[in-house]
Parts: structure tokens; sequence; C-alpha cells
């Protein structure tokens, strides 16, 4: 993002550190956000990832290091001055309040006339699709009914940016993938520059429009979900982000590699034929994890004992435990380690 | 499962039993001019009265000693939640660490007997504000002192039930800030803490003898302990009321407490 132009800027983090105690959260930590642009935070827990965003909200002050909102800073701005909307992991609604209460708090807070107050507070939640229970109290909705009517609280203020921590981590799987999709659309309906946590990486590649991977309050790469995935800056982000096989280098009939390294292997670069196919490794069939479209097989190569896993299409394959297999590593798409 | 509900109930007639019994002996006593070596089943309809209860309310002291006591306590509740709601909330929201010496501090007055806290502070304030002493009012601080288990706790129980933390940035976040925040978002939720922790007040300090009898202040407790010579029947009778008094104002507070919104716990008492 080095090259994004400074109008297009929504959100600067610029050199920000954050210790608590002899624990260094944030270090040296850069991150811009452009308008409209969605980006993931993503990283394992401890990584700083919700101190960096809780900076960004005004909760948090940095030792050190600036928070520029389109261009000015707010480093010292208090967090209610800030005009961003946050929805937080645990549900965060206002249990005396009902739903249109709780939505239309924020414009309550901004002085706005009664009666276009109750008029947006009612677009919003219709827009989160929970028309009709705008009378409901929070202890009568189910946990993905919550965080709708909390994103929808702060869509309503129209903030400048958008703070989701962690929305979707307390919620069972199906809520958790409707409730994803429906944020993406409902972000780029709006078009706020949103900023999303989380140390889920399926969900961080399929929302994001950038993931910023951290690790021990560290940036370790920031990039599309393509390019995390695809060209992973290093070995953490490799093994982080996606399955990854290590298979040493020896195991490979190509000399190229330094006979002691390793090489990292997504498992869908990695296919089954038939036995003594050209460039194929035997191997033996050892468990196989049924997930829907795809399947992800464990092989166990028979020259070397080594066991990787190959992520195939469920409906190419019909493969059983101890089937002698042929196995071809597309090494092109390989990162080797030392 | 039935077997549980049969033992829950046995344990709940033990208890109401244990509770409900010297009620019982205490209004027979107070309300049946029936001497009490012939008090018994065979007299148990025989002799009810409300004379010596009329007798020992109409007095000019009680009255006088139950308006007292009435002032320190609403005086009490209030400063004591002048002082300790901010505390509590304080604590809660950004002295967390803290939360265990506060505590600690709050169940304090428990093992400071009364006297040593009557002649350590009477003997400074004497020094420093003479009249301190002289007023009704110097119980005030006191009371706040020795309601502190009940009435902190009570709040920071009530506290513990919400994700006070998160309403407050949620809040923030919205654009509230610190005022609008505490008025908005977190009175409501504490309503159960401040009622419970308020009514505990009132009632440790229209209980309290101690201290009122060493400062010479002629509160409720202190008219009872001087009409036990003179009309004990009357005393048992006050001593009655005030019981069924604090027991409706709790079923009242509750019901209040849970009108409608957050389902909180009943807490404190």
């Amino acid at each position: 993002m080095e090259d994004m132009n400074t109008d297009s800027v929504a959100l600067q983090l610029s050199a920000l550190r954050k210790s608590f105690g002899s624990t260094v959260a944030l270090s040296q930590f850069n991150l811009d956000i452009a308008s409209g642009e969605l980006v993931t935070l993503l990283g394992p827990s401890g990584c700083g990832k919700t101190t960096a965003l809780r900076i960004a909200a005004g909760f948090e002050q940095p030792d050190s290091g600036v928070v520029r909102l389109r261009g000015t800073d707010i480093t010292q701005l208090p967090a209610h001055k800030r005009n961003m909307g946050m929805v937080f992991q645990n549900y965060s609604l206002f249990p005396h309040m009902n739903v249109l209460g709780n939505v239309g708090f924020g414009l309550k807070v901004r002085g706005v006339q009664a009666s276009v107050c109750a008029e947006r507070s009612a677009a919003a939640i219709e827009r989160v699709r929970l028309g009709g229970m705008g009378d409901r109290y929070p202890h009568q909705l189910s946990g993905g009914q919550q965080q709708r009517v909390a994103l929808a609280r702060a869509l309503v203020i129209e903030p400048q940016l958008l703070l989701l921590d962690e929305p979707l981590s307390a919620l069972d799987a199906k809520v958790r993938a409707e409730l994803r999709d429906e944020i993406r659309a409902l972000q780029s309906d709006t078009g706020i520059s949103t900023i999303f946590v989380t140390h889920d990486q399926d969900e961080a590649l399929s929302i994001s429009d950038r993931i910023c991977v951290m690790k021990d309050g560290e940036v370790q790469q920031i990039g599309t979900p393509r390019e995390i995935y695809f060209k992973p800056a290093n070995n953490f982000v490799a093994r982080f982000v996606g399955a990854m096989n290590e298979i040493p280098s020896a195991t490979v009939p190509d000399g190229n590699r330094p006979p002691n390294s390793s090489m990292l292997l997504r498992p869908d670069a990695v296919t089954v034929c038939a036995r003594g196919e050209v460039g194929s490794l035997d191997a033996v069939v050892t468990g196989q994890h049924f997930g829907g479209s795809t399947t992800m097989v464990r092989l166990r190569l028979e020259l070397s004992g080594v066991v990787v896993s190959a992520q195939l299409l469920s409906r190419s394959i019909n493969l059983s435990v101890g089937d002698k297999v042929g196995v071809v590593l597309n090494t092109n798409e390989a990162i080797v380690e030392p | 499962m039935n077997r549980r509900k049969l033992w829950a109930k046995l344990v709940l007639l033990i208890v109401g039993t244990f509770y409900v019994l010297p009620m019982l002996a205490m209004a027979r006593f107070s309300f049946q001019r029936v001497p009490v070596i012939k008090l018994g089943w065979g007299t148990i309809l025989k002799g009810w009265t409300i004379q010596p209860m009329l007798d020992a309310v109409t007095s000019s002291r009680f009255l006088d000693a139950a308006w007292l006591s009435v002032r320190l306590a609403v005086l009490t509740a209030v400063l004591s939640m002048v002082l300790l709601v901010p505390t509590a909330i304080y604590v809660h929201v950004r002295l967390r660490k803290a939360r265990p010496f506060i505590e600690i501090l709050s169940i304090l007055p428990y093992v400071v007997p009364p006297i040593a806290l009557v002649v350590g502070i009477s003997g400074a304030m004497r020094n420093i504000v003479p009249s301190f002493i002289a007023s009704p009012y110097s119980l005030v601080p006191f009371y706040v002192i020795i309601s502190l288990p009940f009435s902190f706790r009570s709040l920071d129980i009530g506290l513990s039930s919400i994700d006070i933390k998160t309403l407050v940035e949620a809040s923030r976040s919205l654009g509230a800030g610190w005022m609008r925040t505490i008025r908005s978002v977190i009175l409501p939720n504490l309503k159960v803490g401040i009622v419970n922790s308020s009514f505990l007040t009132f009632a440790v300090v229209l209980g309290e003898y101690t201290i009122a009898s060493l400062l010479l202040k002629f509160t409720l407790p202190a008219f009872m302990a001087e009409s036990q010579g003179n009309n004990p029947q009357g005393t048992f009778t006050v001593g009655l009321l005030l019981l069924v008094v604090s027991a409706a104002l709790l079923g009242v507070m509750n019901r209040f407490t849970r009108k409608k919104g957050a389902v909180v716990p009943t807490v404190g008492i």
C-alpha cells in the first residue's frame, strides 16, 4: 500500500507501538486503509490485532506512533469523538433497550430529531433483515440476530470507519457464514472503510479486500487474499494461512534444492494419479477427511515415509484407506525453506 | 429428579420453619395479653390486641426516634450511593486490578469493632469540627462505613453480572461521552444493584444500636432498648413491624427491578 494515494487513505496507522507491562503488543505497526476498503487483521491469539483495532477506536493509547483519519491526527482524540462504528465479539447490545432503542442510541446521542431517528433506525433494522423485531429486547434474540442489531447500530450513525472485532466468533458455523456474507454485502453497499479482526483464516480469505497477517505485534505481510495464499511472504504466513504440507526436499527427485531444506506445498498442489505415471511418487492412502465439495486425502509416500495431504474434488475421487496410488507434487508452487 | 425436588422442598420447609417460628412466637408475645407462662396451645386464640403496639407507636418518643432513624437511613443510603456507585464503576471499567483490594477494604468494617470506630473518629473530629459529634447527623458517616460490606458488594455483584466494559466501549464508540454513558447505559443496568444496595444500607441503619448508643443519639433501636423496661410488648411489636415493613419493601423492590428488559439476577440480598 506504499503507493496508496494520500487522498484515498481513510485510516493511517503509523509506527504504532504499544506494550502492556513487559509484553509488547504492537511494535512498529504500519497500516493504511483505503476508502471503501475492507482490511482484515489476521493472526494467532496475542499477535496484537485487537490492540491495533482498539487503538484505532480510541480505547487504547499507543506508547508511540500516530493514528490519522482522513489525514487528521486523531491519536489523542477520545473514542466518542471519532465517529467510528464498532461491533464487538461478545454481544454488546444494551440489555435495557429494545432493538429500536439500541439502533437509535447513536443517533440520539448526536441529537437527531426523534422522528428522523425512528425512521433511520427502522431502515437500518430492515437492512439487516430484522424488520418487525424493533420492540424485542436483546435477551429475546439469537446470537446472530444480536450481532445483526449491533451491525445496524454501528452503521446507522454513518461512521467514517467500521471496526469489527471478531464479530462472528461466538456464532455457530451456519450463521457465521451467512452473517459473514451479509457483512461483506453491507460493507460494499455502504462503501464504509472497515477493519475486520479475526483469527479465522477462512473468514479472512473470503471477506477481505486485503489481509494484514500479524505475529508478535509485527506485520508479517499485507496483501490481497490471493497474494497471501499463493505468495506468502514468509514461512509463518505460509503456515498460518491455509493448510500446508512440509516435505523434505530430499523426498522429491529434483536436484535443484539444498539437500537439508524443506519445501512447503499447499494440499491443492498435490494431485493423485494411477501408480507409475511419469513424475509421480508411489504412495498409500492412509486416511481421508470429507469436507463437502472437497476431500482432504492423507497419503504416505512409500519411499520416504513422509505423509502429505492432497485436497481433491470429492466428486472426482473414489479412494479407500490402503489404496496404492501415485502422487504428483506440483513443486512449481512450492516454497523452499532452508 | 422427584427425589431431588422432595429434598429441596424439605430443606425449604426446615429453613422456613427456622425463620418463621421465632416470628410467630414474637407475634404471640407482642399481640396477646396472656402471661408468658400461660402461652401455649390452649391460649392460642385468647387476648389478642394491638394496644401495646398503639401505645408504642403513638408515643412522641417513638415518633422522634423513628423519624430520626428514617432520615439517617435515607441520608446514609444516598451518601453511600453517591460515593460508591462512581467508585464501583471506575473499579470495574478502569481499575480492575484494584478490585480485590477494594473488596477487602469494603469488608474491613466487619473486623473493626464499632467502639474503636466511634472512639477513633469522634476523637479526631472533636479537634477538627467540635460541633460534629453533637449533631445527630454525625451518625451518617459511621453508618456509611458500617454498611459498606453490604452496600459495596451489592453494587459490585450488580456490575459483575453485566459486561460493563463492553457496554461502555459500545456506548462510547456510538458517540456518548462518559456522563451520557453512565446515565443512559450503566445506571439503568445497575438499577438492581443500586436498589439492593440502598435497601440493605437502609436496613443496616434502621437496626444499628451500638454506635447510636455510644454517641447518645436517640434512634429507633435506642428507643426500643429504652422502652423494653416499661412496655416490653410494645417494643416487640415495633420490632415485628420493622421486620414486616422490611419484607414488604423487599418484595416491592424485587417487583420493581424485574419490570422488563434484561433478566438480571437479584443479587446482594
